[in-house]
């Protein structure tokens, strides 16, 4: 998932070297926090939260495949 | 431009092979015969290979390759299987067709919002990627081809009824590109008329007799969306 992720973001912004995930495991629930350049969050975010939402629906539905809940956040 | 020689048995086998390595049709490439290939006796003795020299614009070849490779790797990363990839494009507007995927209903999810978020993420990608203005459509198995002939049907059969009764009919909400495709549909007919109601996730369109626009011009014309 941690992949996944990364794959997609580092293909959006303009500094790749800067993105940090973070996999933070619960009990019920995995926590990525994400991190990047300050100036590529827009880009990750896009217009009215569309890219982020597209990632959020993505990652959702896989880790409901597995039967895992996954929230994924932006840490600025 | 890019030049790439292949040889094979016969002409035809080198481009069918050329094509599929690159993912190619036809009008994407130019090829020269450079040497035409003899059997020989027997197919034994002296046979000598076809060889085909391929020119290609290097840029749709570029960004076809690219394309596939965003799509393969998110694929990869939501663990879909599917037989193949096949990517077609006019102009700007590329094809990415997903073919014998396993799981096909998870990949579309409901109502398409997967496929969507998919096809939303790889057009970011490419387009940061790419200086032009590059825009994908992504289908699974067609899809959205079937989807979209179920929503003409439907709205054939509601513009049949507008014309009929004379007064407008509201559609269900459906998201941009389903409008898209009402308007343009609508578009064709001169005695009728779209508009769209409403904000947001809920835009309706409106189905209505041409009479009925020029009767109430205070109501705002919208053919967009």
């Amino acid at each position: 998932m941690k992949e996944l992720i990364e794959f997609i973001v580092k293909a959006l912004v303009d500094d790749p070297a800067s993105i940090e995930i973070k996999e933070v495991t619960g009990n019920k629930v995995t926590i990525y926090e994400l991190r990047s350049a300050k100036d590529d969050i827009g880009k990750i975010i896009g217009k009215r939260g569309r890219t982020i939402g597209a990632i959020r629906i993505l990652i959702n539905a896989v880790s409901a495949r597995q039967g895992k809940k996954t929230v994924l956040e932006i840490i600025e | 431009m890019r030049t790439i020689l292949r040889e094979g048995k016969s002409t035809s086998s080198v481009i069918t092979s050329f094509m599929n390595e690159f993912n190619l049709k036809l009008k994407d490439f130019k090829f020269e015969v450079i040497e035409e290939g003899s059997k020989g006796f027997f197919n034994i003795f002296g046979s000598k290979p076809t060889k085909i020299q391929f020119t290609m614009s290097g840029i749709s070849e570029k960004t076809t390759e690219k394309i596939n490779e965003f799509t393969e790797g998110i694929l990869k990363g939501i663990d879909i299987k599917y037989s193949r990839i096949n990517i077609d494009h006019k102009d700007n507007i590329y094809l990415v067709e997903i073919i014998g995927a396993e799981e096909p209903g998870f990949v579309i999810g409901k109502e398409a919002r997967l496929l969507d978020s998919l096809q939303h993420l790889i057009n970011q990608m490419i387009n940061k990627y790419e200086k032009k203005q590059i825009k994908i459509r992504i289908d699974v198995d067609g899809y959205r081809k079937r989807r979209e002939e179920a929503l003409i049907e439907k709205v054939r059969s509601i513009s049949g009824k507008v014309k009929k009764v004379g007064k407008s009919i509201t559609i269900e909400p459906l998201n941009a590109a389903n409008r898209r495709i009402v308007h343009k549909f609508i578009e064709k007919d001169k005695s009728l008329r779209t508009m769209t109601l409403g904000e947001g996730d809920f835009k309706r369109v409106v189905i209505l007799p041409a009479s009925a626009v020029t009767n109430k011009p205070r109501k705002q014309k919208s053919t967009r969306s």
